[in-house]
């Protein structure tokens, strides 16, 4: 929401985690995007929230969970932690009984369902290991465990909010095998389509189109998510991202020349990604600057990029492409990024597919390959692509990848 | 090139004409030098400059031919256009200077006139000099400079002299200049480099298996053996050329070649002039590219080549040059990214062969074999009935005879293992692990072979639940080679016993099935062999299972302990799995007999042990480890 006063408030740098009792007070610019939620969550969208890492999807759907209309009961998994289809189940319930939707009779019978299902799952064995015999199915219990939600939610409709869902996917693909993951997924949908009153939005770091492909190239053909509609967090609005920006050097006491100009120019060197805005006032804040002004940004974010440690968290994004991409896609991958990382307004398609040719590793990229590659990136919020223009979606992103890659012959 | 048998054997595109050079452009082909001729044509476009590049033989020169030929012939009077082409020998080139000197002499100016106008006082005067003597050739006329070899060319430039020849092109925008190479000029990705974003770069890739069989029935027509190319357009023959394009990697040249032979009575007109082209052609290239590894990285290659086009595991590759993997791997990763070999992944894992067979030719031959070439040994194979080869052989010359016994031999040999229908009817993938099987096959002698047919049927019975059908016939194998000594049999052996067991156990029939994996540990618990370790670490693994369903829980321990204690200071991967499991299982039991924080204990043990390995089989472990470990804490209220 654009703040119609100059007059800035100090905002809390929250350091522990955040919930629907201080949400109100910590997430700013999200109110629109809360107001969508609800109001396609109403109209009986399932949602599937599109966004990267660090965008704060998390803290805006706790804000979204502290506004919840009066219809609606919603419930919050964090699925980051999960390892397993079956511990998933276990969680889930673990979960609403905390929030009161599982009697605690209910709460013993999962819990014994898991004890159950848990020496099935440590037993079990490939190849001439020996393999103990069967137990009861997960997917049954999970239904359960979503009708009884509904049941316990009354006139209310049960909204079950799971963050992380494509990394739980990816870890149950890797421990698991893609069977499992595949039918959690199916699972997860035959559920939304059968139970009334129930409904479901998820989200994730990672993009749920990269694990989608993995299972895909195991042989999986269904459609799990074809039902859900995306809705995207998009980067705060100047002005929002100005606001939080002062209200944070306020709350840090972060003495400057001239609050708004220090604020404005931190919202765009961050490019209005409120983590980022965070971490150079943390920065400024830890570093005692005596006095900061407008020029100073600039070098604290070089700093942020160069410092040991990488507080911020900037090699995320290359780190992640050996750890989710194909390894016959990593490498146009960054040779792509490399190369754009070099021009801030981006490259025309066919200027890219040469200057990739000129690196030996892909020398032989073919435009086909390299257009799927391109758009792989951009559904993974590295890049945006109009009229065959290629460039970093996020001109943060952009400048740390410059400076950590760009230059060097690869 | 025509040899002394009268045949054109060596298709060479520098001497051919235009309408051959058109007439057996492949369409991917003819579609590049169309667009490089539209730059050309159009004058809108003004200067540009094109780097074809593609390893030896990928046809390079063919679409520089057919290109310079083609507007050669269209602005013969040279008013509208001036075409050079700079000779393919112009290797001593090292600067500004030398580059205009040569194209002066392309421009067919004698040696004494560039002489008498440039070589006039120092470099900075003749350099002048010699620029001026350019201009004057072209006048304000676009100019089209044709230079083959570029990567070589560069290589003599220093940065400066590399600035100074980027200069050059800038400040003469009515030049324009098409070149060729087999490899990227070094630095070509540094940003700074002053041709960075210069050339547009068209890659050449090898011919497709369809696009292979094109090209032959093209040539075919170009030879005038209409025959031939008449079958080669059918779509029938694709299974044939798929064998020749295993040989060739699809190969412009090695193709064009062997595309000579294919309906000649003799390789008497083939192998001599062969041996020499590649002698001749290709030695030198590749000596100098060889030179540069090292003795590890040679050995794998030797190894690679050894095979023949067959695509090479990296265990495989470390079994045949006594490397370890870890030292395999890391000179395959050089290999791979200097485009000595390639990668095909299956699954998890990758095979490596040859990027360039001509490479593999080079190697054969230098090898010191004194046998006849495989690759043409084994083209006869696959392109000849064994009843053809056997007439050919008795026609031959004697020197040539060689080469279709050896054929006839390989073909019988090889129709023990695979047959050629599997080998040539498949996709890609498939050959290679057709191919993978092959390689172990052949080391397979019959016995071997009756075990593994025995071992694949009681999997089979075991699949289907036939339990009682699938230990009859381990029992037959246990039976006919419970006296052998050799390695591989006595391995197939353990195997067996070790199933046994596991088939035993799903009769429920607990007692027995744990009496089998005894004796897997009698016989073969203290051998040294690795392979046989492997069943003995299953055999105990399943055996505290076994003793745990028997409620047996702490003799079940003792079993996993002895696993661990055994086999945990081992670095075979499969042991270690065995060593993983073991830990998972005693958690497990522990906690069965109540004793969580002994049980999170073991799990701790196994994530620190197994934790950063980067084998799968072990990180499942781990991830079950965890999971375990998490459900326990859980439980715990922790």
């Amino acid at each position: 929401m654009v703040k119609s006063t100059k007059r800035f408030k100090p905002i809390p740098l929250a350091t522990g985690s955040v919930n629907a009792t201080n949400a109100p007070f910590l997430v700013i610019g999200r109110n629109d995007f809360v107001s969508r939620f609800w109001k396609k969550t109403k109209a009986g969208s399932n949602l599937h929230i599109l966004s990267e890492r660090r965008m704060g999807k998390t803290w805006a759907i706790w804000l979204a969970i502290a506004k919840k209309p009066t219809w609606v009961n919603p419930i919050f998994f964090d699925a980051e932690q999960v390892n397993a289809v079956e511990e998933f189940v276990w969680k889930l319930n673990q979960e609403m009984h905390r929030q009161g939707f599982m009697s605690d009779n209910g709460m013993d019978k999962a819990t014994d369902w898991f004890r159950r299902i848990k020496q099935r799952m440590r037993g079990q064995s490939i190849g001439e290991y020996e393999l103990p015999s069967g137990l009861d199915p997960w997917s049954t219990f999970l239904e359960d465990t979503c009708r009884n939600f509904v049941e316990k939610s009354g006139d209310r409709m049960a909204v079950l909010i799971i963050d992380e869902l494509p990394f739980l996917i990816d870890k149950i693909y890797k421990n698991q095998g893609h069977r499992n993951a595949a039918e959690l997924l199916d699972k997860l949908r035959a559920i939304r389509q059968t139970v009334n009153s129930f409904q479901m939005a998820f989200c994730g770091s990672l993009g749920m189109h990269i694990v989608l492909q993995k299972l895909k190239d195991s042989g999986y053909i269904g459609q799990p998510i074809n039902d859900m509609e995306p809705l995207e967090l998009t980067p705060l609005i100047t002005e929002d991202a100005t606001y939080l920006a002062a209200g944070l050097l306020l709350s840090e006491k972060i003495k400057c020349s001239n609050l708004e100009d220090v604020a404005t120019v931190i919202a765009k060197v961050s490019s209005g990604i409120p983590y980022y805005i965070k971490h150079i006032i943390i920065w400024l804040s830890d570093h005692s600057v005596d006095l900061v002004d407008p020029e100073m940004i600039d070098g604290t974010l070089q700093k942020l990029f160069d410092t040991p440690g990488d507080p911020a968290g900037f090699l995320y994004y290359d780190t992640r492409l050996d750890q989710y991409y194909p390894e016959d896609i990593v490498e146009k991958a960054r040779a792509a990024l490399d190369i754009l990382s070099r021009n801030n307004n981006g490259l025309h398609f066919n200027e890219l597919l040469n200057l990739v040719r000129y690196r030996p590793s892909t020398l032989t990229i073919d435009p086909e390959s390299l257009l799927e590659i391109l758009r792989t990136l951009r559904d993974d919020h590295y890049l945006v692509g109009q009229s065959s223009q290629w460039q970093f979606k996020l001109e943060i992103v952009r400048r740390w990848w410059y400076e950590q890659r760009g230059g060097l012959e690869l | 090139m025509i040899n002394g048998f009268g045949m054109q054997l060596l298709f060479s595109p520098q001497n051919s004409n235009l309408e051959t050079l058109d007439k057996t452009l492949t369409p991917e082909y003819r579609k590049l030098a169309n667009i490089i001729l539209r730059r050309i044509r159009d004058q809108k476009v003004g200067s540009h400059y094109e780097l074809i590049i593609g390893p030896r033989g990928s046809g390079k020169t063919h679409i520089l031919s057919f290109i310079y030929k083609t507007i050669k012939k269209e602005f013969a009077d040279g008013e509208k256009l001036k075409v050079i082409r700079l000779s393919e020998e112009e290797r001593g080139l090292t600067s500004l200077l030398d580059f205009l000197l040569a194209c002066l002499r392309a421009c067919n100016l004698s040696p004494e006139e560039i002489a008498g106008n440039v070589m006039r006082g120092d470099a900075v005067t003749a350099l002048s000099a010699a620029e001026d003597l350019f201009r004057n050739q072209t006048g304000n006329i676009p100019m089209q400079i044709f230079m083959e070899n570029l990567s070589d060319i560069f290589r003599g430039f220093k940065n400066n002299d590399l600035l100074d020849l980027r200069g050059f092109f800038q400040t003469h925008p009515n030049i324009s200049l098409i070149a060729s190479s087999v490899i990227l000029y070094k630095s070509s990705s540094r940003p700074d480099h002053p041709f960075y974003g210069f050339f547009n770069i068209h890659p050449l890739e090898s011919l497709d298996r369809k696009n292979a069989r094109i090209f032959l029935a093209t040539l075919a027509e170009a030879n005038k053996k209409n025959e031939l190319a008449k079958e080669l357009r059918k779509e029938q023959a694709q299974a044939k050329v798929n064998a020749i394009y295993d040989l060739t990697g699809g190969n412009h040249r090695l193709l064009s070649m062997l595309a000579n032979v294919l309906d000649v009575a003799g390789l008497a007109e083939l192998v001599g002039p062969f041996v020499q082209m590649v002698d001749r052609e290709l030695t030198p290239y590749y000596q100098q590219r060889l030179s540069s590894l090292s003795p590890q990285q040679n050995k794998i290659l030797r190894a690679i080549a050894d095979h023949h086009g067959k695509a090479l595991a990296v265990k495989e590759i470390a079994y045949f040059t006594f490397l370890a993997s870890q030292v395999v791997s890391r000179q395959l990763h050089d290999l791979y990214h200097g485009l000595f070999i390639k990668r095909n992944k299956i699954g998890r894992e990758s095979f490596y062969e040859l990027n360039e067979p001509l490479l593999r030719i080079v190697l054969d031959m230098k090898e010191g074999r004194d046998g006849p070439l495989p690759l043409i040994v084994n083209f006869l194979r696959f392109w000849y009935a064994e009843k053809e080869l056997r007439k050919l052989e008795k026609e031959a010359p004697a020197d040539i005879q060689t080469y279709y016994h050896e054929a006839l031999r390989e073909m019988q040999k090889i129709e023990r293992e695979v047959t050629f229908k599997e080998q040539i009817s498949v996709s890609d993938e498939i050959t290679i692990e057709v191919s993978r099987a092959k390689v172990g096959e052949r080391a397979m002698d019959d016995q071997l072979k009756e075990t593994q047919t025995l071992l694949d049927e009681a999997y089979s019975f075991h699949e289907q639940e036939q339990y009682l059908e699938a230990i009859t016939i381990l029992d037959k194998l246990i039976k006919r080679f419970v006296e052998s000594d050799q390695p591989e049999i006595l391995e197939q052996f353990s195997r067996a016993l070790v199933y046994k067991g596991v088939t035993l156990g799903k009769l429920d029939r607990s007692e027995d099935s744990i009496a089998v994996y005894d004796e897997v540990f009698d016989r073969f618990g203290e051998s040294d062999q690795p392979e046989l370790l492997e069943p003995v670490a299953r055999a105990l693994v399943n055996k505290g299972v076994m003793l745990g369903q028997l409620d047996r829980s702490e003799d079940s321990i003792a079993v996993y302990d002895e696993v661990i204690e055994r086999f945990g200071k081992s670095d075979q991967p499969e042991l270690l799995e065995g060593v993983a499991r073991a830990l998972v299982n005693k958690g497990v039991t522990l906690g069965q007999l109540d004793r969580s924080e002994d049980e999170i204990a073991v799990y701790d043990e196994l994530i620190e042990r197994f934790g950063k390995s980067d084998k799968p089989e072990l990180l499942e472990r781990v991830a079950r480890a965890l999971v375990n470990k998490g459900v326990m804490l859980g439980q715990l209220d922790r």
